[in-house]
């Protein structure tokens, strides 16, 4: 144990306990990409809906599969890698393939009946109208 | 879910030293693919969202230089919830190794991936060399 001159407990690690704080802050608001994060989406939300954007360039419409329960949507699809002939030979591969999922939930319920999507130059468009029975109802008032 | 899986987001990029942009989009460096055959080179690059008209495409002195731009999108109505991709500029160059027959390259883009084969010239072609016996 240590003891500074106005007989205070001395602690050696305060200051590295100090600057581990501030580090964790420094990156508590940095994005962390996992797996999970795959592909990345935007979410817009509108009065009667939502609208989910990805990015999935290169994917085959037969390999995407996006479902809806409830207010729960996910997204699942696999990206084939391309196949090169004998006789070439990569120089770089950056593109990465594979299978992916990634399910989210969304604020209120939606019509799984009603939801449309689209693919377009490599960016997956879900559009998923509000259920009937979850949307704000006007309740008109009587006068006596 | 593979690891591989989480290389096809796009990264950010600065555009190379001595140049600055004049537009305050975003710049991203398409993740690509390059490969060869005897024939010609091929480059894939990913530009997710990007307009075919957008795309540009040049090769100057062995130099192969790719760009294209994905349009901000909106929908009527409707706000940004969250956000986890901007939209914007794609931009990469490459060092080609042997000459290229500049009037034959021939690019496609679908699905948001830009496809460019490069066909080499006769000249960087391989060539055997038969030897005779003297």
């Amino acid at each position: 144990m240590f003891w500074t001159l106005n007989g205070k407990e001395f602690d050696p690690f305060a200051e590295v306990r100090q600057l581990q704080r501030e580090m964790n802050r420094l990156f508590a608001d940095m994005p962390t990409r996992s797996a999970q994060d795959f592909p990345a989406v935007n979410v817009w939300t509108g009065q009667n809906g939502y609208v989910v954007t990805a990015e999935l360039p290169g994917v085959s419409t037969d390999e995407l599969d996006i479902s809806v329960i409830g207010d729960t949507v996910t997204i699942k699809g696999e990206r084939r890698p391309d196949e090169i002939a004998p006789g070439e030979s990569y120089h770089r591969r950056e593109r990465g393939f594979g299978k992916f999922t990634r399910s989210f939930k969304l604020p209120r319920r939606v019509d799984a009946k009603e939801v449309q999507a689209e693919y377009r130059k490599g960016i997956l468009k879900v559009t998923l109208p509000r259920a009937e029975e979850d949307k704000p109802k006007r309740i008109p008032l009587k006068t006596a | 879910m593979t690891r591989e899986s989480t290389e096809l987001q796009k990264v950010g990029t600065a555009l190379p030293a001595k140049t600055e942009k004049t537009e305050s989009v975003p710049l991203f460096t398409p993740r690509t693919d390059v490969y060869e055959n005897e024939a010609a080179f091929h480059v894939v690059a990913d530009m997710p969202g990007v307009d075919e008209r957008s795309i540009d495409i040049q090769v100057d002195h062995n130099v192969l230089s790719v760009a294209g731009r994905a349009e901000a999108e909106s929908f009527e109505g409707h706000e940004l919830e969250l956000g986890e991709y901007l939209n914007g500029s794609f931009v990469r160059q490459f060092t080609l190794p042997v000459d290229i027959d500049v009037e034959k390259i021939e690019a496609t883009v679908r699905d948001g991936v830009v496809r460019i084969r490069l066909p080499k010239s006769d000249e960087a072609k391989p060539r055997k060399i038969t030897v005779r016996s003297a």
